[in-house]
């Protein structure tokens, strides 16, 4: 059954030990705390000094290469570009023509060319793309047989374009000049 | 009760005090010393409006260090004073506020039309019974301010912090209830002092009536049970009581079947021995006073 307590005192009790004791625990637990703290920064200071001794040399090292790759970026600014580009270029060019496979192509015009047209002379030219333009001076012994040769030239695989300049003739046969894109099987890219 | 509350109770009268000293028991409180101790000046209180005045402190102050120099050390004590020493109502009002100032300031201003004593000069204690809409009943405890300070003052000199203040009658109410099957129906309460006595009627667990009043010459005991009785008829109707107590330091067979013819219940005295797991050879004559002790221990 319910009591009646009305209390009068100016001060009435307070049991006050449940508050002392969350008081002393977490007091305590606080102190563990700070203890562990200062515990794991002094491990940590003296376990990871030959760490922080590495990664300030590494950052010595960044710094150092920083530098350098400003010195390298400044120095690289006063090369002429345009001039080293056609240089490059050229160079680019000349071992795309080392590397051309020259019984390859042979090999293709023989396939290619009538029975009644030889060649006289052949001048290579090495565009960007692989592909290789090829001048050729031909002489063939009746008139008809700059058309077959156009005609096969076109009609082959490895070879695109071709298109005829002019034909002269010379009394023992025709001589005409031809101008026709050559398809390696391996083509060489000439780079910029 | 909190297992760490002070164990130490003083019962203060007009005439003197009473120190006991209580342990934890395995059922109930276990009185462990009890000491009557009387005031070297019969002055030490003269009666007053409502609470007797505190007229003689250096005999008091003198009691207490006698008390406080045979019961050891101690720092802490509840107090318990006659119920004469109160104004005890049961209010009703129409509303009451929720904040705490404004509630009190309402209930003072009810004591204001019964009492002929400003109610700011009183130390003011109240407890919501029940509510009915906005309306609410109040159990209101009061004690002149002057008497209770004086007497906090002393024991703080003395080293001894007051924590708790409250009637006699309503502790030994407390220690009965405590240990009572709920019930629905009406018990009584008559605590019988030498010179008053307490009458209270409870329905269920709420107090219907408190009141106290002091013996004159004029009326016996009986004759003052029989004319409460009546009036507790008239008052609150229908009446079925189930029980009766009847706490005093006399077992007074007259007046247990006064009280038995006019309530038609049976009477139950109030034996300290009920209440307590052990109790020291030496509390015989203050049995009532003791029992309430207990009763502090039951909040």
């Amino acid at each position: 059954m319910k009591t009646l307590h009305l209390n009068l005192a100016a001060s009435p009790y307070r049991d006050y030990r449940p508050l002392y004791a969350v008081v002393v625990v977490v007091s305590v637990v606080i102190a563990f705390l700070m203890l562990n703290n200062v515990d794991t920064y002094y491990r940590y200071v003296r376990e990871t000094s030959s760490t922080r001794a590495r990664i300030a040399q590494i950052e010595a090292q960044i710094a150092a290469e920083g530098k350098r790759a400003e010195a390298a970026a400044a120095q690289t600014r006063t090369i002429d570009v345009t001039t080293l580009g056609k240089q490059t270029r050229f160079i680019n060019i000349q071992l795309a023509e080392r590397a051309f496979s020259w019984s390859e192509l042979l090999d293709r015009l023989e396939d290619v060319l009538p029975r009644d047209v030889r060649i006289m002379s052949i001048a290579p030219s090495f565009d960007e793309s692989g592909l290789v333009h090829l001048n050729m001076m031909c002489e063939a012994k009746n008139s008809n047989s700059m058309i077959v040769t156009v005609d096969r030239f076109n009609r082959s695989a490895y070879f695109t374009n071709a298109f005829p300049a002019n034909e002269e003739n010379t009394g023992t046969g025709f001589r005409f000049n031809l101008g026709v894109d050559y398809r390696p099987s391996i083509p060489r890219v000439v780079s910029k | 009760m909190a297992r760490t509350y002070p164990p130490d109770v003083i019962v203060v009268d007009t005439d003197g005090l009473l120190h006991a000293r209580f342990n934890r028991g395995s059922k109930g409180p276990d009185l462990e010393q009890a000491k009557a101790y009387r005031y070297p000046s019969d002055t030490t209180f003269k009666s007053g409006v409502v609470t007797p005045e505190l007229t003689d402190e250096v005999s008091f102050t003198e009691t207490l260090r006698r008390v406080r120099s045979e019961s050891g050390k101690w720092d802490r004590v509840s107090l318990l004073l006659p119920d004469s020493w109160f104004r005890i109502n049961i209010l009703e009002l129409p509303s009451l506020s929720d904040r705490p100032h404004e509630a009190m300031h309402a209930v003072r201003w009810s004591l204001k039309r019964t009492l002929p004593i400003p109610p700011e000069s009183l130390r003011v204690a109240y407890e919501i019974l029940s509510r009915n809409g906005s309306a609410v009943k109040l159990l209101v405890v009061s004690a002149v301010e002057n008497t209770l300070s004086g007497l906090e003052r002393l024991f703080t000199a003395a080293d001894v912090e007051v924590v708790l203040i409250e009637p006699v009658g309503l502790n030994i109410w407390n220690a009965i209830t405590v240990r009572e099957q709920s019930t629905t129906r009406d018990r009584i309460l008559v605590h019988v002092r030498d010179h008053d006595f307490t009458t209270a009627v409870f329905r269920g667990p709420l107090p219907m009536f408190i009141r106290s009043r002091n013996l004159s010459g004029e009326r016996t005991l009986q004759q003052e049970i029989r004319l409460s009785a009546s009036y507790l008829r008239d008052a609150l109707q229908a009446v079925s009581v189930e029980r009766c107590y009847f706490a005093s330091n006399r077992d007074d067979a007259d007046v247990r079947d006064a009280l038995a013819a006019e309530f038609g219940a049976p009477v139950v005295p109030v034996v300290l021995r009920d209440y307590v797991d052990r109790e020291p050879s030496q509390s015989t004559g203050m049995e009532a006073e003791l029992t309430a002790c207990t009763g502090v221990f039951t909040g």
